[in-house]
């Protein structure tokens, strides 16, 4: 275990000495630029996702679950897709000091939790026919916090 | 929404002050009382997120955290202007940790010019 916690720490040096780390520090523009497009990342899964969780959890019986899905689902994967890349981009600029930062620690492993519960969810209730069983409705409700823990902690990792 | 709130909260009492990672907002610096130091730059981080440049007052050695390099760019406070060695002197708020010897630079006089810092 502390092996492979040292490799990992070892990585994250790796890539904050690379060329990619020091273009993200050296270039005036990349690092606000990676923050735009991980910020509209966040709000594409959070706005798609989240919508559809609400939803799921009995928000906006009006409008038909399936069809809400097929439409809301694109938004979350661009979504996710913009937060991971840029959010890549930006750990390389500081990943020695952000590894070992709990804050940190604590959002990738609330991410984890999201994207595991995410893949879950869709293969055990793929195309949602009626209304959501409770255990949908749990797990939506999963969803919406870790999408909300995860966008907190990631706000809060340069303030505290 | 309760425990969402409830972990980020728990979360955050739980982290450490991050070596040079809380750099964004001015909450954990004090609030009123600003800190005025005169010194030689020692080393110079000219790197986004946020330049950083180490100084050393009567014996003690200070973190100062200034803007992104972009604002450091427009607002006139080139690389070529922090050489190691240096003379600079800084205004800004001290970090609210007693123990922590970080400045957020408000003012930097460079060469006998003043520049601002702050948004």
């Amino acid at each position: 275990m502390e092996e492979v916690w040292g490799s990992i720490v070892e990585a994250a040096r790796g890539l904050e000495g690379s060329p990619l780390g020091a273009f993200m520090r050296r270039s005036p523009m990349a690092y606000p630029a990676a923050n735009l497009v991980h910020l509209a990342g966040l709000v594409m899964l959070l706005g798609g996702i989240g919508a559809l969780d609400l939803r799921v959890l009995g928000l906006g019986r009006a409008v038909p679950l399936s069809a809400l899905s097929r439409y809301l689902t694109p938004f979350g994967l661009i979504g996710i897709a913009f937060s991971l890349i840029s959010g890549g981009f930006m750990f390389a600029a500081d990943a020695g000091a952000l590894i070992n930062s709990r804050m940190f620690q604590a959002k990738m492993a609330i991410l984890v939790v999201g994207l595991l519960n995410a893949v879950a969810f869709r293969g055990l209730f793929g195309d949602p026919g009626g209304e959501p069983s409770f255990g949908a409705r749990a797990m939506a409700g999963v969803s919406l916090l870790s999408w909300i823990a995860v966008a907190a902690l990631g706000r809060l990792l340069g303030y505290l | 929404m309760k425990l969402a709130y409830a972990i980020v909260l728990a979360l955050a009492l739980a982290a450490p002050g991050g070596a040079a990672l809380a750099h964004h907002g001015w909450s954990t610096y004090e609030p009123s009382k600003t800190t005025t130091l005169e010194a030689q730059v020692q080393a110079v981080r000219y790197a986004n997120p946020h330049v950083e440049v180490d100084v050393t007052v009567n014996g003690q050695k200070w973190l100062l955290t200034l803007a992104p390099v972009s604002r450091m760019q427009t607002r006139g406070v080139t690389e070529q202007m922090l050489k190691v060695g240096q003379t600079i002197k800084i205004e800004g708020k001290r970090s609210l940790d007693p123990k922590r010897f970080e400045v957020k630079v408000e003012a930097i006089t460079v060469g006998g010019k003043t520049t601002g810092l702050r948004a």
